[in-house]
């Protein structure tokens, strides 16, 4: 076997069932059927020789537009390298502009790069099932957008995210270039991206209140019974120089560890709140710089807490098994205590809250960008 | 030269013209005959037989190309012969040899 013939054995035989059955249709005169099947065999399976089957079913059916789209899908596809067949989608795509118009589109404001616009165009006369559907992306030919249309009247529509649609009619004669521009009209703020953006920031209006409050609530009144009974303790006459054990140190400390417990949830509630209603921010660029910012200082709060923890743990225990009682050494150690709790609650809190808030923005904006893939593919889901 | 020599050299020059006519099956100008007749790139072959007469200089001097295995219009057949003719094949002693073809399209 040549190597041409081995390297086309390898890349093109056996063909999968669907572009078999694709080609058969072909064989039986049904082209724009084949042609159907063979862009459906590549979006079920992703087998570039449906597209490239296709691209000849549509070129053979007249459909102009629709076999240079597929040819140039085929030839942008990093699976087909076979020179032969890359050769068959050059000459699909060079022979279907030699026999239609060329439009080239432009759009007011500039396209950015990841913007996800998607174009229909259906010829007058034409069904549904021949609306040509593409992303802005793939039309792109030395920075404009050029669509290769058959002759006849055109309606193009833009479909821009925070844009009303645009349309634009055209009509398309063999071997003219014809240029539009569209200028898109900005949706308001409210309508723009709406019902999933309201719910999530409904969402945050609701929980995070209700889950930094109920900290609050909680560990403030915890805080408060601890700082409370510690206080009891100290008045009572078993404190002070020579304090007992049990009358005295151990209760204390009894105290001291409740109330770092309300401290902690105290800190955590004031920090799930603080980047929860950072969560409320309408312009996702500034939201995600704060929870950003707040996610790095929840992380430097909670190191600090870690640090006051470590040294109030240390102060309070030395000074309340000392020898020689002191109150004012045992308070402060007491204080020191509960204050890295607070602060160990407040940085994991409002790190992890800015944290969450970032991965669930970030999950939402792929889950937007899969939608407008899909609704590309409504017929076509490249 | 001797007979048995010659003819050596002659088989083997009518295999790499041979080759030569099968690698230009994939050239742009053969494909485009052939496009919108048979359907290229997607694992259905279709084969053209045929006889090429390569003179010493490796001009062609007569293409000739039949159906094979499926149907390939006259006219696309008649294409891919005028542009096998315009083809230059390897050069060789010989005056004129016939070289017979078998092209696949897949």
């Amino acid at each position: 076997m040549s190597a041409l013939g081995l390297s086309l054995w390898m890349v093109l035989v056996p063909a999968p069932d669907c572009v078999r059955a694709a080609g058969e249709a072909l064989g039986r005169g049904q082209v724009e059927g084949a042609a159907r099947r063979g862009e459906a065999c590549f979006r079920a399976g992703g087998h570039p020789q449906g597209l490239l089957l296709a691209s000849q079913a549509w070129l053979q059916a007249g459909r102009m537009a629709h076999a240079r789209l597929a040819a140039r899908r085929y030839l942008a596809l990093r699976a087909a390298r076979d020179r032969t067949a890359r050769n068959v989608a050059e000459l699909v795509a060079a022979s279907a502009v030699r026999e239609s118009g060329t439009l080239h589109l432009a759009v007011d404001p500039t396209v950015a790069p990841d913007e996800a616009l998607t174009l229909t165009a259906r010829r007058d006369g034409d069904g549904e099932a021949l609306t040509l559907r593409a992303r802005w992306d793939e039309l792109l030919e030395g920075g404009a957008a050029t669509l290769v249309l058959d002759p006849g009247r055109w309606v193009v529509t833009i479909a821009r995210p925070g844009f009303a649609e645009a349309r634009l009619e055209v009509t398309s004669a063999k071997g003219q270039a014809t240029t539009l521009a569209a200028d898109m009209t900005r949706l308001p703020r409210a309508t723009e991206g709406a019902p999933d953006e309201r719910r999530r920031r409904r969402s945050w209006a609701i929980a995070t209140p209700l889950i930094g409050g109920a900290g609050i609530v909680s560990g403030a009144a915890v805080t408060a019974i601890s700082l409370r009974g510690a206080d009891n303790v100290l008045q009572d006459m078993s404190c002070g120089t020579g304090a007992s054990a049990a009358g005295c140190r151990r209760p204390l400390a009894i105290w001291t560890e409740r109330g770092g417990g309300g401290a902690v949830a105290l800190g955590l509630g004031a920090g799930v709140l603080v980047a929860g209603l950072t969560g409320l921010a309408r312009d996702e660029g500034v939201r995600r710089r704060l929870w950003t910012a707040e996610a790095i200082a929840g992380g430097a709060v909670a190191g600090a807490g870690v640090a006051t923890l470590a040294y109030g743990t240390t102060f309070f225990v030395t000074a309340n098994a000392a020898e020689a009682w002191v109150g004012e050494a045992v308070e402060r150690g007491e204080v020191l205590y509960m204050t890295g709790f607070g602060l160990i609650g407040a940085g994991l809190g409002l790190a992890a809250t800015a944290a969450g808030g970032l991965v669930v923005d970030a999950l939402q904006h792929r889950r937007g960008r899969r939608t407008a893939w899909e609704f590309v593919g409504g017929a076509l889901r490249f | 030269m001797p007979v048995a020599q010659a003819d050596g050299e002659a088989a083997e020059r009518r295999r790499k013209i041979a080759g030569q006519a099968r690698a230009l099956m994939a050239e742009p100008r053969i494909l485009a005959c052939l496009l919108g007749h048979v359907t290229i790139g997607v694992g259905r072959r279709t084969a053209l037989t045929g006889s090429l007469v390569v003179a010493s200089g490796g001009e062609v001097v007569r293409a000739s190309v039949r159906a094979g295995d499926g149907a390939v219009p006259a006219a696309a057949r008649a294409c891919v012969a005028d542009e096998l003719g315009k083809s230059r094949f390897l050069p060789g002693p010989q005056a004129q040899l016939v070289v017979p073809l078998r092209l696949e399209i897949q």
